[in-house]
C-alpha cells in the first residue's frame, strides 16, 4: 500500500493566550531549555563585546520546536549578560527582526541607554 | 553632630528615566527629616538641567529649583554642583552620588568629553570624567563617592579614584536605581558620623530591596586608603602568574576563560574569585594571592548581591576572554596602565592569539 503524500501544515494565527508564553527574559541560572508550546524557537543572545556607545550581543544558541517535536538543551549560566527570547510562532528569526524587540526589552529593563544594543549578524565577521 | 552635603547628579537618557528620577525626588522629599543634611539633586535631561535644593525646616521640606545653563562639558557641570553644595554648607562633609549609565573602564579619549553634551542620551559615565570633575572642585575631594551606574565597582576605577574620595560605593553589574528615599530616611533617622557609616547605609538600603525581591543587581563599598597596597601586592602576584603563561598555559587559560567568576560585563571578572583560581596549583602564586587577599579585605567595607550574581565579592577587574580588546585604549590615561596586571593581560592575549596561529596586536606600551 502506498503511503499518502505528506502534507505540511503551516502554523495558524497565534492566539493571544499563546503569545504570553513567548518573549524576552534574562538568564540568571543554569537552564534546561525547551521551547515553550506555541513558540517556534528559543534563542540565547549573549553580550560579547562593548564600546563607548554600544553593547554587542551574539547569537549564542538556537533551540527549535516543531509542533510536538521538541528537544531539551542544557545551558550553564556563567554570570555574563545572557538574554533568552522565546520566539512567537509567526515571528521572523533574524538579527534585523530581533534588533528592535531587544532594544524595547532593554529599554524597559532600564539598565542601558536606548539604541545601545546591537545584535551581531551571523553573516558578519 | 556631623553635617552632610548629599549631592546627587542624575542623567536622564530618556523621558522614562526622567520620570523615574522625579519619582525618586518625591521619595527623598518625603523622607528628609533632618536639618543636618543638605540634599541637592541636579537632573540633566533632554529638556535641560535643573538643580533641586531640598531642605528640612520646621514647616516642612522646601524644594528650591534652579535652572542650570548646560553650556559646559559634563564634568564642569558636576564640578559646579560640588562647588555650589560646598558654598552652601562649607563645614559639611560631602557625599557625591552619580546616577547615570556607566561603562566601567571605558574608552576615555572621547573629544566629546570636553564639549557640552550633544545629547544626554548618548552619555556613558567614565571614571576619568568623574575624577576630573572632583579634582577641579574647590575641595578637590569628597568624603563619599557613590557611582550608581553599571560596572563601575572595579579595582581599576576605585584605584583611580583613591585620591579624590575617602570611601567609594559602586556596582559590579548592571546597576538599578538605588532606593534614594530609603537612604535619605536612614540618614535622617541617624545622621552618619563619617564616610563609612554613610556608605554602609547605602549598601543596607540596597540589601533590603534585594531581600524583598525588588531588585536584581549588586552594590559594594570600599575604603580608598588601602587600595595602593592592594595594587602593589597585585604587582607581585601578576608577575608570578605572567610567568605561568609559559609553564602552565593550560591552567592559566582555564582559570581566565572558565573558572573566574564572570559578570554582566564581558570584559571583567570578580577580582577575589580570580585570585582564588589563577595560579592555584603554584605555591608562589598562592602566596602572592594571599598577600593580595589580605589587603583586599582591609579595603572592603560591605557588599550585597542578588542570587543571580553568585560569587561576586565587591570589586571586579578587567580580564577579557576576547583577544580583540585593545588594552592600550582601555587603560589609556589611567594610573593602572603601568602595573603588572596589564602586563599579564598583554602576555595572555599574545599567547592566546599565537596559539591559534594569529598575529598578536602590536602594543604601544609593551
Amino acid at each position: 500500500m502506498r503511503n499518502s503524500p505528506r502534507q505540511i501544515t503551516e502554523p495558524g494565527p497565534v492566539e493571544s493566550a499563546s503569545d504570553a508564553t513567548c518573549g524576552f527574559s534574562r538568564v540568571d541560572r543554569d537552564l534546561e531549555i525547551v521551547v515553550p508550546p506555541h513558540c517556534r524557537a528559543s534563542v540565547l543572545l549573549k553580550l560579547v563585546e562593548r564600546d563607548e556607545r554600544h553593547r554587542y550581543y551574539a547569537w549564542w544558541l538556537v533551540v527549535a520546536r516543531h509542533d510536538l517535536d521538541e528537544v531539551a538543551v542544557r545551558y550553564r549560566y556563567t554570570g555574563e549578560d545572557t538574554i533568552r527570547f522565546d520566539v512567537p510562532a509567526n515571528a521572523v528569526l533574524s538579527s534585523a527582526a530581533l534588533q528592535p524587540l531587544l532594544a524595547d526589552f532593554l529599554a524597559h529593563d532600564g539598565t542601558m541607554p536606548p539604541h545601545t544594543p546591537i545584535i551581531k549578524g551571523l553573516d558578519l565577521p | 553632630m556631623k553635617r552632610w552635603n548629599l549631592l546627587i547628579y542624575a542623567i536622564a537618557a530618556t523621558d522614562d528615566e526622567h520620570r523615574r528620577i522625579l519619582a525618586q525626588l518625591a521619595a527623598m522629599r518625603a523622607a528628609l527629616a533632618t536639618e543636618q543634611c543638605n540634599l541637592v539633586l541636579e537632573i540633566s535631561a533632554a529638556a535641560g538641567t535643573q538643580r533641586h535644593w531640598l531642605a528640612f525646616t520646621p514647616a516642612g521640606v522646601t524644594d528650591r529649583v534652579e535652572d542650570i545653563v548646560a553650556d559646559r562639558p559634563i564634568q564642569a557641570l558636576m564640578t559646579g554642583l560640588l562647588d555650589a553644595g560646598h558654598a552652601h554648607a562649607p563645614d559639611a562633609a560631602t557625599a557625591f552620588v552619580l546616577w547615570a549609565h556607566g561603562s566601567g573602564l571605558g574608552h576615555m579619549r572621547r573629544p566629546r568629553d570636553h564639549e557640552p553634551p550633544a545629547s544626554v542620551g548618548e552619555l556613558f559615565l567614565t571614571h576619568a570624567l568623574v575624577e576630573q570633575a572632583i579634582r577641579a572642585s574647590h575641595k578637590h575631594a569628597v568624603d563619599v563617592l557613590a557611582l550608581n551606574a553599571c560596572w563601575m565597582a572595579t579595582l581599576e576605577v576605585a584605584y583611580a579614584m583613591r585620591g579624590v574620595a575617602e570611601v567609594q560605593v559602586g556596582s559590579q553589574v548592571y546597576a538599578q536605581a538605588w532606593p534614594y528615599g530609603a537612604i535619605v530616611a536612614a540618614i535622617s533617622k541617624s545622621v552618619p558620623g563619617g564616610a563609612e557609616p554613610l556608605a554602609r547605609m547605602i549598601v543596607a538600603a540596597v540589601q533590603a530591596e534585594l531581600d524583598h525581591g525588588q531588585r536584581h543587581d549588586a552594590v559594594s563599598a570600599v575604603r580608598s586608603a588601602p587600595l595602593s597596597e592592594v595594587v602593589t601586592a597585585l604587582d607581585g602576584y601578576a608577575a608570578r602568574v605572567t610567568a605561568l603563561i609559559d609553564t602552565r598555559w593550560s591552567d592559566v587559560r582555564t582559570a581566565v576563560a572558565s573558572d573566574a567568576q564572570r559578570l554582566d560585563d564581558p570584559y571583567q571578572v570578580d577580582f577575589a574569585s580570580l585570585i582564588d583560581v589563577l595560579g592555584k596549583s603554584d605555591k608562589q602564586a598562592q602566596k602572592a594571592a594571599g598577600a593580595v587577599s589580605s589587603r583586599l579585605r582591609k579595603a572592603m567595607i560591605a557588599s550585597a548581591a542578588h542570587a543571580s550574581h553568585p560569587g561576586i565579592r565587591g570589586l571586579s577587574i578587567l580580564c577579557p576572554r576576547s583577544t580583540h580588546v585593545d588594552l592600550d585604549d582601555v587603560y589609556a590615561d589611567t594610573g593602572f596602565a603601568k602595573h603588572g596586571w596589564v602586563s599579564f593581560l598583554r602576555a595572555f592575549q599574545h599567547k592566546a592569539v599565537t596559539e591559534r596561529g594569529g598575529t598578536p596586536r602590536a602594543s604601544t606600551s609593551a
